[in-house]
């Protein structure tokens, strides 16, 4: 799986150059065999498959386990030997290797998708699937030597210890009595991150009152970055890197992303036309999302433009030359808000409702929402949208400038219909405004003067070959 | 107790000839404020005693404090001119029949050079100056910069020589000297005034002259005032002379001779300066009489110069009696009253010849005639020039100038930003006026409409403008030109909340703070950064203050002052730069070079513009640089923001389907120019050649996906092949002082890499000006260096005056330039390190 974000862009056509020069979405670390594929994980999906009788089964890698992923195949078929079990590899997925690629599976007819690394954990309802993570060595003897440092911190606070995805093995209640031990604290929680469906991690937010330690084991990377994002209140914020055996403080960057982010925010709210971008097919109420976004900017008086075209890249987002920011409706581990290749700001949906909800307007989130779920309603940070409460007047942080509301006052004096029925010559064309304005642009494609050219008179051509016509 | 009432005041404002519409402008600290005070107190606003102590226009709490003006402050006053002072006035424009009374908006401005956007707010609604001179420290650089300012808004000038109780007591000039003082300033202004105003243009002659009245002499903190027609006045009966002629008498080179009762014109043994004689030696007796307590004579005077003294005051001496006596005598309102109402134009007079200065549609349409009549039965056109915080927090009056037409509380208006066009939906508005109100220093009164020719408040549009705009009721009214300011806003501080949550409050204070002042700028920067930029320290330094304390009230964290660079390119890309499109089927080629030295500044100045008509644009370019007329032509675009000092020039020959990418390679260009390619900061005086272009035959294969983001890539390789460079901005400074401190001066500069380029003694003063060019990025904490290395003598007045290349090759690691990059990059998130061309770079 290639990120677009980063790197040299690639359309449809692009040369081997480009495919080479591609940075991928690696993990700061490699993975070799053993890692994802023991005997653990031999058990755990040679059992599901025979259990649920699955026939066509497809293994989800992303683009760093590829190496091993016909090993992985060869090995399961194996494994399964007497029944006839088909193995299919997915890679290179369309969105992002976190997601499972049910159209994928889909193409392949497949009844059941076993989904390796990286996993965001989107519900998925077509296909049921196994997640299958890496099981990366970590010494629990060194873990706790290093954990000790901090149990005079830990005293009178709460301690959240989150474990990433190489190291959910280790998650035991044996682990669970060692740590309360090394580290002394008033309250602990052990968590898997991200959340399976059955242990989630609503316990965490039990006792608010205490202050918070998080210790992350795993490593300072996209997963942690989500995970730090998404947590209310300021805390305390411990990684424990896995593969260095080595602990430090982070600062929680809730604040100071967020702020960073207002720039965009901003630049949405500054936007005449949006184009929302759907770049998830899996994730539960992305529709619902749409909708909500639509009718928010409608009541603006912001164009919208749904849009989908499969992974983004600069190339082919530039090709929307009068959309003036662009909300990307993904899973929440993509990530791509931050690259410079883009002729245009991408904001995820959470900054997008904070641009168009005036609910957001004077109300700072405690917390960087990346689930968009999250928004809806019955959702954690679900605000209502009050139409009401739009500010006719307001002042753009970026250009200086007014931006306004619909300009009701006015708006009788403007073209009238959205769906306007242009009747030229004895062709009947449909004109739809699709929110995209052409009058700025200089080249409106060829002006067909249709009954102003006198029609041309039929001559005689010229006859032969180039090199010599016949009659010259 | 206020000697006048709203209904009075409203009367007045139908006749138009009756009004004068003036600002008061001056160097910092010769006196505005306290002199405006004299006419503060004779319309009765405050009682007379505490004239020039009150500062009714510094409204302020801070500006009470620093005894500094910080905002403009507009009040109406009332005043009724005396029947033999009114045949003064010649021009039928200039009063209305049977009418004695007058209406005076004045604006009182701020003199320090960080809040001259004030300044030109103010002139802008105004028709006359008043432009204030401290008599002992002469025509300064402020004073100059205004009176530049006024002359090019086309507003009259008048003169005031300010401070002279100073003159007289401290420093004990003798009456010749004091004269000389005096006929010098006249002159140096008469020079400034000369230079920029053309005497056969439409103002005419604006020179101001002692023998016509248009200069008043006295001192404002005393209340004292006077010009040659009083004591023409007061003499005419005894020389029996007219009025008018004994006023030329008694300026310039006409003496008189005591005992042959003859006037000469020139000095001889037995003879005396009039101006001396019959003014001045009056005045210093006074003073020398009561500053030494000479008891009898103070008598004999008092009833000589006609003075009576009130019995409270009889126990007074020393100087609260000299006050007493000068303001008895010669009241500076009365004086100042009749040198407006003489000498500054009415807004009939004056529209006409502002009209076209004023409005940026054609001069022939209703909009442009009612201006030019001042005609209040016109459609309606008003600028607003500024936002008055009121105390509602978050709202603002809208203040401005009615030029045509009426407008009235409930009146629907079109309400255009500086950003509309005719016939465009864009920054305009259709809303009702909610409430007309009238100024008066820290008080507004209401009014039910304001006719044209006055200034007046808006209540109810302050949500619909940022800063400045023109109301109209006309429907194809074309926007009032927006004002040009003579200072940028160049220093920027970096702010944040102390607690991350009041972000919200932050933002909605940043756009508080926006509106509030007409040239601060509130930005949130892509890293993040919410950006205040001002044009000084102090400008900011308030701005700073208002933001914590008034619009967002949350307690903020600030970063220090940092500048904003420019990049730019120092030679021709030493190679053709190609770039191909991601699909690989379109290649660009293009080169970046230096513009000539000049044509930033120009396009800046808006000698050239995106707007200009093709030909004369090349032609223009062809002549003052020397450009190829036909490549002159096919500029594209100006960028960044499509009027920018860069641009992308066609050199190509017979290129297919090159129109068609036009939008496409201009958008990548704006990009690309907004964002450069060394610290992401705006590009500067670079031009790209685009040389070549080939093209994919389809044009699905050559949209805006293809080329906008190829031309991006082209234009960084060609700015990385012209050897790179950065710019600062850097400051004009003047700064006075004595000859001692001269040598302090020298010293900070240098270790501030300023240099000095003029140095020059201020004639018959000990005081040397010193003009040095500053950059802004070493100007932080300049005036208080300054002060310590030259005990407090020396007082610097910075402005923005251009862009300069920092010496050093920003790729070079060991660089200044280099720092500067990698510091930036690092603030802004970006990855640190040198651009890499080869990313850019495509071989074909």
């Amino acid at each position: 799986m290639s990120s677009s974000g980063t790197g040299t862009a690639s359309a449809f056509s692009s040369s081997d150059t480009a495919a080479l020069e591609r940075e991928t979405e690696t993990e700061n670390q490699e993975v070799n065999y053993e890692q994802i594929w023991n005997e653990n994980h031999r058990k755990v999906s040679s059992d599901w498959i025979r259990q649920n009788g699955y026939k066509r089964v497809c293994l989800q890698f992303p683009d760093d386990y590829l190496p091993h992923s016909n090993g992985i195949s060869v090995d399961l078929k194996q494994l399964l030997a007497p029944e006839e079990v088909k193995v299919f590899i997915l890679a290179d997925t369309t969105y992002g290797s976190c997601c499972v690629d049910e159209i994928a599976a889909a193409h392949v007819e497949a009844d059941s998708v076993i989904h390796f690394g990286n996993a965001c954990r989107s519900r998925v309802f077509r296909l049921p699937v196994l997640y299958l993570y890496p099981e990366l060595p970590l010494s629990v003897d060194n873990l706790l030597n290093q954990l000790k440092t901090l149990r005079p911190e830990c005293g009178e606070r709460k301690v959240c210890l989150y474990l990433d995805i190489g190291y959910h093995y280790i998650k035991s209640d044996e682990l669970f009595t060692k740590l309360k031990e090394a580290l002394q604290p008033k309250e602990l929680f052990l968590n898997v991150f991200p959340a399976t469906e059955e242990s989630s991690t609503a316990a965490v937010d039990s006792s608010p009152e205490l202050e918070t330690i998080s210790i992350f084991i795993g490593a300072d990377n996209q997963r942690f970055a989500n995970l730090s994002l998404n947590s209310t209140a300021p805390q305390q914020w411990y990684i424990f890197n896995g593969s260095t055996a080595s602990l430090s403080t982070k600062n929680p960057l809730t604040a100071q992303y967020i702020r960073r982010r207002y720039f965009y925010i901003e630049k949405c709210k500054d936007a005449q036309t949006l184009g929302l971008i759907v770049a998830t097919l899996t994730s539960e109420g992305y529709l619902d999302v749409v909708a909500r976004l639509q009718s928010m900017a409608k009541s603006r008086g912001i164009k919208t433009q749904l849009i989908s075209v499969g992974r983004i890249n600069p190339a082919k987002l530039a090709n929307f030359l009068e959309i003036d920011c662009f909300v990307l409706i993904g899973c929440p581990f993509n990530n791509m808000y931050d690259s410079k290749d883009y002729y245009k700001p991408i904001v995820s949906v959470f900054e997008a409702e904070m641009a168009l909800n005036p609910a957001w307007h004077m109300k700072y989130p405690e917390a960087y929402v990346t689930d968009f779920k999250q928004l809806l309603p019955e959702g954690r940070s679900f605000l209502a949208f009050d139409k009401e409460a739009i500010p006719e007047q307001d002042v753009s942080l970026v250009s200086g400038k007014l931006r306004g509301a619909m300009n009701e006052s006015l708006e009788t004096s403007g073209d009238p219909a959205s769906l306007a029925l242009a009747t030229q010559a004895k062709m009947s064309l449909m004109t739809t405004d699709t929110g995209l304005t052409f009058e700025d642009r200089t080249w409106q494609g060829l002006d067909p003067a249709l009954g102003q050219t006198e029609p041309a008179q039929l001559k005689k051509g010229l006859s032969g070959i180039p090199i010599k016509y016949t009659h010259q | 107790m206020v000697n006048f009432t709203v209904d009075e005041i409203r009367g007045l404002m139908d006749k138009k000839r009756n009004i004068r519409n003036m600002s008061v402008i001056a160097h910092v600290d010769h006196g505005k404020s306290t002199l405006t005070d004299s006419l503060v107190s004779k319309a009765g606003i405050i009682a007379g005693a505490k004239a020039g102590e009150t500062r009714f226009t510094d409204t302020r709490k801070d500006e009470q404090e620093r005894c500094i003006t910080i905002k403009s402050t507009a009040i109406s006053m009332y005043f009724e001119v005396e029947d033999k002072d009114l045949v003064f006035i010649t021009h039928p424009d200039q009063r209305e029949k049977e009418c004695k009374g007058f209406l005076i908006n004045l604006i009182d401005s701020p003199g320090h050079v960080d809040f001259s956007s004030e300044v030109t707010a103010a002139l802008r609604v105004t028709d006359g100056a008043l432009v204030v001179v401290d008599c002992v420290s002469g025509v300064c650089v402020q004073t100059e910069t205004v009176l530049r300012q006024a002359i090019a808004e086309r507003i009259k000038p008048i003169l005031f020589m300010n401070k002279m109780d100073r003159a007289l007591l401290e420093l004990q000039l003798d009456a010749e000297e004091l004269y000389q003082t005096f006929q010098r300033i006249v002159e140096n202004v008469n020079v400034i005034i000369a230079t920029y105003n053309d005497d056969g243009g439409p103002m005419g002659e604006v020179r101001v002259d002692p023998s016509k009245g248009s200069v008043g002499f006295g001192s404002g903190l005393h209340g004292w005032a006077f010009t040659l027609k009083q004591f023409s006045e007061m003499y005419s009966e005894k020389f029996k002379i007219d009025v008018v002629k004994l006023m030329n008498r008694l300026w310039g080179e006409n003496f008189f001779n005591a005992k042959t009762k003859k006037w000469q014109k020139q000095k001889e043994v037995d003879n005396k300066r009039s101006f001396c004689m019959y003014i001045l030696d009056p005045i210093y007796k006074v003073f020398d009489a009561i500053m030494n307590y000479k008891k009898e004579e103070i008598g004999i005077l008092l009833e000589k110069i006609g003075v009576t003294l009130k019995h409270e005051d009889k126990d007074k001496d020393g100087k609260v009696l000299l006050k007493t006596v000068m303001r008895t005598w010669l009241p500076a309102g009365e004086a100042l009253l009749q040198m407006i109402a003489i000498h500054l134009p009415s807004p009939v007079v004056a529209q006409k010849y502002r009209m076209e200065m004023l409005y940026e549609g054609p001069h022939d349409d209703e909009a442009a005639v009612a201006v030019k009549n001042c005609d209040p039965d016109g459609p309606l056109m008003m600028y607003i020039s500024k936002m008055v915080p009121t105390s509602d927090k978050g709202r603002f009056y809208a203040f401005g100038r009615v030029f045509a037409g009426k407008v009235a509380t409930g009146q629907k208006c079109r309400i255009m930003g500086p950003n509309y066009t005719p016939g465009k939906k864009e920054d305009l508005y259709e809303k009702a006026i909610q409430r007309t109100i009238l100024m008066m220093g820290r008080y507004v009164e209401a009014i039910e409409d304001v006719p044209s020719g006055n200034i007046c408040g808006l209540v109810g549009v302050d949500q619909f403008l940022v800063k400045t705009g023109t109301i109209s009721t006309f429907k194809d009214a074309h926007n009032m030109k927006v004002m040009k300011f003579s200072v940028s806003p160049v220093v920027r501080v970096a702010v944040e909340p102390k607690n991350p949550a009041d972000l919200p409050k932050l933002v909605e204070g940043l756009k508080r703070l926006a509106k509030s002042d007409p040239m601060v700028q509130c930005i949130i920067e892509e890293s993040g950064e919410h950006i205040i930029a001002g044009a000084g320290e102090l400008h900011l330094e308030i701005c700073l203050k208002d933001l914590e304390e008034d619009h967002a009230c949350i307690p903020l964290k600030k970063s220090d002052p940092v500048v904003s660079y420019r990049e730019t390119v120092s030679e021709e890309s030493d190679q053709m730069c190609l770039s191909k499109s991601p699909n690989k089927h379109n290649r660009l080629q293009m080169k970046a070079l230096p513009m000539p030295d000049g044509l930033p500044e120009d396009i800046d100045n808006g000698e050239v513009t995106s707007k200009d008509e093709f030909k004369s644009r090349a032609r223009y370019l062809s002549e003052k640089y020397d450009y190829d007329v036909t490549e002159a032509r096919k500029i594209w675009c100006f960028g960044p923001d499509g009027t920018g000092p860069n641009f992308i020039l066609d050199c190509t020959k017979s290129v297919q389907y090159l129109n068609e990418i036009k939008d496409s390679v201009v958008a990548g260009f704006q990009w690309a120019s907004k964002e450069g390619i060394l610290a992401d900061e705006n590009l500067r005086g670079v031009r790209f050649n685009i040389y070549d272009v080939t093209l994919h035959a389809d044009a699905i294969h050559r949209g805006g996906g293809q080329i906008i983001p190829t031309t991006r890539r082209c234009l960084y390789a060609s700015a990385i092949t012209a050897k790179p460079r950065l710019m600062e901005p850097v400051y004009l400074c003047e700064i006075q002082c004595p000859e001692v401190a001269v040598g302090g001066i020298y010293g900070v500069l240098n270790r501030r890499r300023g240099h000095v380029f003029e140095e020059n003694q201020v004639v018959g003063t000990p005081m040397f000006v010193v003009k040095a060019y500053l950059p802004v990025n070493e100007s932080f904490g300049f005036t208080a260096d300054l002060r310590s290395n030259t005990g407090g003598q020396a007082f610097p007045q910075c402005v923005f005056d251009h862009w300069q290349v920092l010496p050093g090759d920003p790729c070079e690691p060991a660089s200044k330039p280099y720092a500067i990059v990698q510091d930036t990059r690092k603030r802004k998130g970006l990855k640190e390190g040198l651009p890499d061309l080869s990313q850019y770079l495509d071989k074909l």
